[in-house]
């Protein structure tokens, strides 16, 4: 066995015993288990919604929702996946509202409008790659995540769950609800158009 | 292999989820095929650029919203336990329960305080006959019949001889007949020619019973009717406005006995003045404003002042301005402005 599976694995034990604990009474599990995916929790809602408020929020409703409902988690699969499946579900909710369709148009203008805007310093972990990036990379960044969500609903998400989450086509087709042979061909389509849209940037 | 097939199969290839063998064919159609290979070329620089995207972190103080917002309990369990603290401290279960009721009512029913006293209008419209057959007919039962008899059907207009005799009633305008007080009975106004010139909006006429059928606003009566524990019998009705007849009446001979006797059209005019004084007072002590005040001064004149009141003091107000007798309130009290005043036209009149 490699020692990516066995990471996973025991990766898989650890979230397992956070659910038993919880499920047990243990308040202190819930707690762990939100520090543990807060991070992939807001980026996805970042990268599908666009806006950090947007992302805040629906990161704060996620959780919610995976604290009142974590007693009906069967271990039929990964937690993460679970989680994966509460967080898209939620920013999918959150898209179909009339309330965010208005807003969009202005939080992107806020967010990205300008030459140079993007990202706050405070949202970039000091580990990733390209910290304290250039006012040249945030502004590409910026184009990036314009172009995302520039896509439609189908394809953004797989889109970020494949090429920025790194999931696998097997967890994407759990996550999203579609077949595995759905889920590859939106991924093929979704990059064609993505490229096409991001044409002399790449 | 073509180049139709191996585009399509491209993004799993850089994927690394095709087969063996698919994958093998890719590779040998990508080295003889130049534009097959720039594509996979851009496919994969586009991969490594979507896998450096900087991550996105959730803010430090973000589990502890989370845990804010799970054990954040409703607005109404929040209120029910602080009356419940308070009450442990204090007072029985029963005050704190109608201390509770007493506020969400009271908050409910403030804004339309002002329309509340013409209900007991309303009721007096319907004919004697049915309110008495109705034995203890309880408010909740006989409201939309009394608010939908409170529509007026068409008048017919008056006879000569009629308004002649409406105008000398309300010239002789005893304070039991005025409209100003809000619980004096329209009905009798009307039954003895109601005042009001066309177009005029009257306290306590028609218009103001037309707006009295909102639903909000029997939802509220009803409110309060359940808040005061009573029943709205009509007979208890009754019986609270001839009190109240009997009251105004008194008021009345005491407001007579209180402005000195005058006669001749120079004196009643300085009485009107002498009113109109009071009244403008009476504005000014309720915060509102004198909008406009006229009086030609000639006899069988009125004087009219037009003033703006806060709503919230009309009560009050109406009170006080009903024991200066001779007054007619004309404008349209139920229908305040944003800003909170109500405009309302005082005519003073006297009979010359």
């Amino acid at each position: 066995m490699s020692d990516a599976n066995e990471r996973q694995d025991q990766d898989v034990r650890e979230d397992e015993k956070l659910v038993r604990d919880f499920l047990s009474g243990n308040s202190r599990a819930f707690d762990l288990l939100v520090v543990k995916y807060k991070d992939t929790v807001f980026n996805l809602c970042y990268r599908y919604l666009g806006s950090l408020e947007d992302a805040d929020d629906g990161a704060q409703e996620t959780f919610v929702k995976i604290y009142r409902s974590l007693r009906t988690f069967r271990f039929e699969s990964r937690l993460s996946t679970w989680i994966y499946r509460i967080a898209l579900n939620t920013c999918r909710n959150r898209t179909s509202s009339k309330e965010y369709r208005q807003r969009a148009s202005s939080v992107r203008l806020d967010v990205h409008g300008e030459k140079g805007a993007g990202m706050p310093v405070d949202y970039i972990p000091s580990g990733s790659p390209n910290p304290g990036d250039s006012a040249e990379h945030r502004e590409e960044e910026a184009l990036i995540q314009e172009a995302i969500d520039s896509l439609a609903r189908e394809h953004r998400e797989v889109v970020v769950l494949r090429d920025i989450e790194g999931r696998s086509y097997e967890e994407i087709s759990h996550i999203t609800g579609h077949a595995l042979g759905t889920v590859k061909s939106k991924i093929a389509r979704a990059r064609q158009q993505l490229r096409k849209k991001l044409e002399g940037l790449l | 292999m073509n180049c139709s097939e191996t585009k399509e199969l491209l993004s799993q290839y850089v994927d690394d989820v095709l087969d063996q063998k698919t994958a093998l064919r890719v590779e040998e159609h990508c080295r003889t095929c130049a534009a097959c290979a720039e594509e996979l070329q851009s496919l994969q620089g586009y991969m490594r650029r979507m896998r450096s995207l900087q991550q996105v972190r959730a803010p430090a103080d973000f589990t502890e919203k989370v845990r804010a917002r799970i054990y954040r309990k409703p607005f109404y369990r929040r209120l029910f336990e602080a009356l419940v603290q308070q009450a442990s401290r204090k007072a029985a279960w029963e005050v704190v329960g109608v201390a509770a009721a007493a506020v969400i009512v009271m908050v409910i029913v403030y804004p339309f305080q002002q329309h509340t006293p013409q209900r007991a209008d309303t009721k007096r419209m319907r004919p004697e006959a049915e309110v008495s057959t109705g034995g203890e007919e309880t408010y909740e039962q006989d409201q939309t019949a009394s608010f939908r008899e409170a529509v007026p059907a068409p008048r017919a207009p008056l006879p000569a001889p009629a308004r002649e005799k409406r105008s000398a009633v309300k010239a002789l305008g005893t304070a039991a007949k005025k409209d100003f007080s809000p619980p004096v009975p329209a009905v009798s106004g009307r039954g003895a020619g109601a005042p009001g010139a066309p177009g005029e909006t009257v306290f306590g006429t028609e218009k103001n019973e037309k707006q009295i059928s909102s639903p909000v606003l029997e939802l509220v009566l009803h409110l309060k009717a359940k808040a005061a524990g009573t029943s709205y019998s009509v007979r208890r009705e009754a019986a609270r406005d001839r009190k109240m007849m009997t009251r105004k009446k008194t008021d009345a001979a005491e407001q007579q006995s209180r402005v000195p006797a005058l006669s001749g059209s120079a004196e009643k005019s300085d009485r009107r003045q002498h009113v109109a004084d009071q009244v403008k007072a009476l504005v000014a002590e309720a915060a509102g404003t004198v909008v406009s005040d006229k009086y030609d001064g000639g006899p069988g004149q009125p004087y009219a002042i037009d003033a703006e009141i806060p709503a919230s003091r009309y009560g009050a107000f109406a009170e006080k301005a009903r024991t200066l007798g001779d007054l007619q309130v004309t404008g349209d009290p139920p229908a305040f402005n944003r800003s909170g005043t109500m405009t309302i036209r005082i005519t003073i009149l006297l009979a010359d």
